[in-house]
């Protein structure tokens, strides 16, 4: 038995080849960068073939590097955490309106989303050294959560609405009421769409950079802007900027493994 | 009339469902947050565009009525930094479009094979990739010292390509940065479009002997209109955010040739302190955004006035 081949696959294969060495690519990159001798690093013709280094992360571990790491992971988790709290609540709620649908509330919660961030720093700025915050992270964890808190009520929602309604009723009828069913019935049973839309909330964050930039002082900068830095007047340190951006990327790297199947949810904001 | 609307305003509460009214308080805490911190930032942005404030002069916050905003008319600036976002959001799109589609295309077609997950893993990367990360390994790419590409052109017998640093280069450039980010974003918005379609008009399609252009044409695009017409906008509000891998690549030079509106505001406000103008020109912006956005959304949900 002979299965029927498909001569245009070979096309599809061929321009599938182009496109994932076109993305991929640049990342290769600036991995092997970060792995070469200062010498190898800066030489043209670029060097394809090296002895591998440890030293460009050793230096960064060394400078400073933990305290911007932690300063990210410490403002992601909370921002995380803070945008859920808010959100899957409003979510739930949404999902289970009874009556005309709150679709105009709905489209109107998700102006922050729309908003550059460049275009309400003006205020934004203003009001944060206005209170004398900017050396704390309260200012970048709330602006966090306001740009994702949208996001986030728009994916749960979608997570809850694929849950029957009848598990609510049934619920009820055993004496739960609204709060106790939301906390015992929908929320454990819509815990992989949280951690779902957590992960997805968590990459954001980490990755923002406009609002960092902005409201973070020298003491507690995160990452991105660590790495930015890396690019002085005097010229730029390749070794150390891309031993940073390995560890910059390599958590959303194991996460797109696992979000994968979610994130059209994350990227389309939940929009059908 | 009277009576009538005082106890709706009065009352909104009392006219919800004892069911509802929990849920009410479910989404006080959230729409409250939302609220506060959009039209803050909104009036105190009207505020500051009415005054010549600079943040590096003392007092300087005095009231000068709508002279921000005369400004910003005659300003060959910042209509130039207009100009280039429009530029760089309608070039981007429409390459992102085709490469993305076409890529989702041929993912599709090849669905089932052992290293379709693993292929579909390595093409979205570069979403993932922070914006500032995106920014300096392609300023890396460009380096005129030891970049690929200018390794490569200096193959093809190009030597000296300036690219981010060159007039005639430099907005390619930053369109190609882009297009290496979102190319992404289309192919997965599509692919989840492509994957979700039904069956039944590819066999009449095919009982009626339609060919693979015609079968695309008429079938698969007409299908996608919606998946489509969301991607579109989706991409247009990430491209009116783009300003972290301009600051790192180019910083909107050489001169002002890549000075998006995003830079442009950045560098009034943050560089030239001159927060009273930048805060006219952020809200010119927010205008031109809102009708941009409304008019698709009013595309997207027809009967529901947004």
């Amino acid at each position: 038995m002979t299965t029927k081949r498909d001569p245009w696959n070979i096309l599809y294969f061929l321009f599938l080849v182009l496109m994932l060495a076109f993305c991929a690519l640049p990342i290769y990159w600036i991995y092997t960068i970060s792995i070469k001798h200062p010498v190898d690093a800066l030489s043209m013709p670029p060097s394809f073939i090296f002895t591998p280094t440890l030293d460009n992360f050793r230096t960064i571990f060394e400078e400073d590097f933990f305290s911007p790491f932690f300063n990210s992971l410490k403002t992601s988790l909370l921002a995380t955490f803070g945008t859920i709290l808010l959100g899957a609540p409003a979510a739930y709620a949404f999902s289970r309106w009874e009556g005309r649908p709150l679709k105009n509330t709905q489209l109107w919660i998700l102006s922050p989303q729309m908003i550059p961030p460049i275009v309400v720093m003006v205020p934004f700025f203003l009001f944060w050294t206005t209170l004398h915050l900017t050396g704390t992270h309260i200012p970048l964890i709330v602006m966090l959560i306001l740009a994702n808190l949208p996001l986030c009520v728009w994916i749960v929602k979608g997570f809850f609405d694929d849950i029957p309604i009848d598990f609510d009723e049934s619920g009820m009828l055993d004496g739960l009421n609204r709060v106790t069913v939301f906390f015992r019935i929908a929320l454990p049973l819509n815990l992989s769409g949280l951690v779902a839309a957590g992960g997805f909330i968590f990459i954001q964050c980490w990755n923002e950079f406009t609002f960092s930039f902005l409201l973070t002082e020298e003491g507690n900068k995160t990452l991105p802007v660590q790495i930015a830095q890396f690019i002085t007047p005097t010229g730029t340190l390749w070794g150390q900027i891309t031993a940073a951006s390995v560890m910059a990327t390599l958590p959303q790297i194991i996460l797109l493994i696992f979000l994968q199947k979610y994130l059209v949810r994350g990227f389309s904001m939940g929009l059908k | 009339m009277g009576d009538h609307l005082k106890v709706r305003l009065l009352n909104p509460l009392k006219r919800l469902s004892q069911r509802n009214k929990v849920l009410f308080w479910m989404l006080v805490p959230c729409l409250a947050f939302i609220f506060i911190l959009t039209i803050y930032p909104t009036v105190y942005l009207l505020f500051v565009s009415l005054t010549s404030y600079n943040t590096m002069e003392k007092g300087s916050m005095k009231f000068i009525g709508l002279a921000n905003f005369g400004t910003f008319l005659t300003d060959a600036n910042a209509w130039h930094a207009f100009w280039i976002s429009m530029k760089h959001v309608v070039v981007t799109l429409s390459l992102e479009l085709v490469l993305g589609t076409l890529t989702a295309i041929a993912a599709y077609k090849l669905l089932n094979k052992w290293y379709s997950r693993w292929l579909r893993t390595i093409v979205l990367l570069p979403l993932m990739v922070p914006s500032v990360v995106t920014g300096i390994t392609w300023a890396q790419l460009f380096s005129p010292t030891n970049g690929f590409f200018s390794y490569l052109a200096s193959k093809f017998g190009l030597y000296s390509v300036g690219f981010l640093g060159d007039a005639s280069t430099a907005f390619s450039s930053l369109v190609a940065i882009d297009v290496w980010q979102w190319t992404p974003f289309i192919f997965l918005m599509i692919l989840a479009g492509l994957e979700a379609l039904p069956a039944e008009p590819y066999e009449a399609a095919s009982i009626d002997g339609a060919g693979r252009t015609r079968t695309f044409w008429s079938i698969t695009i007409p299908l996608l209109k919606r998946n489509f017409l969301i991607t579109i906008i989706l991409k247009i509000i990430f491209s009116f955010k783009v300003w972290a891998e301009i600051y790192m690549t180019t910083r909107g030079g050489p001169g002002n040739l890549t000075e998006t509106l995003n830079v442009h505001i950045f560098n009034v406000a943050f560089v030239n302190n001159n927060f009273g103008y930048a805060g006219a020109l952020s809200f010119v912006y927010l205008i031109i955004l809102n009708v941009i956005l409304l008019a698709f959304f009013k595309a997207l949900f027809p009967k529901n006035a947004v």
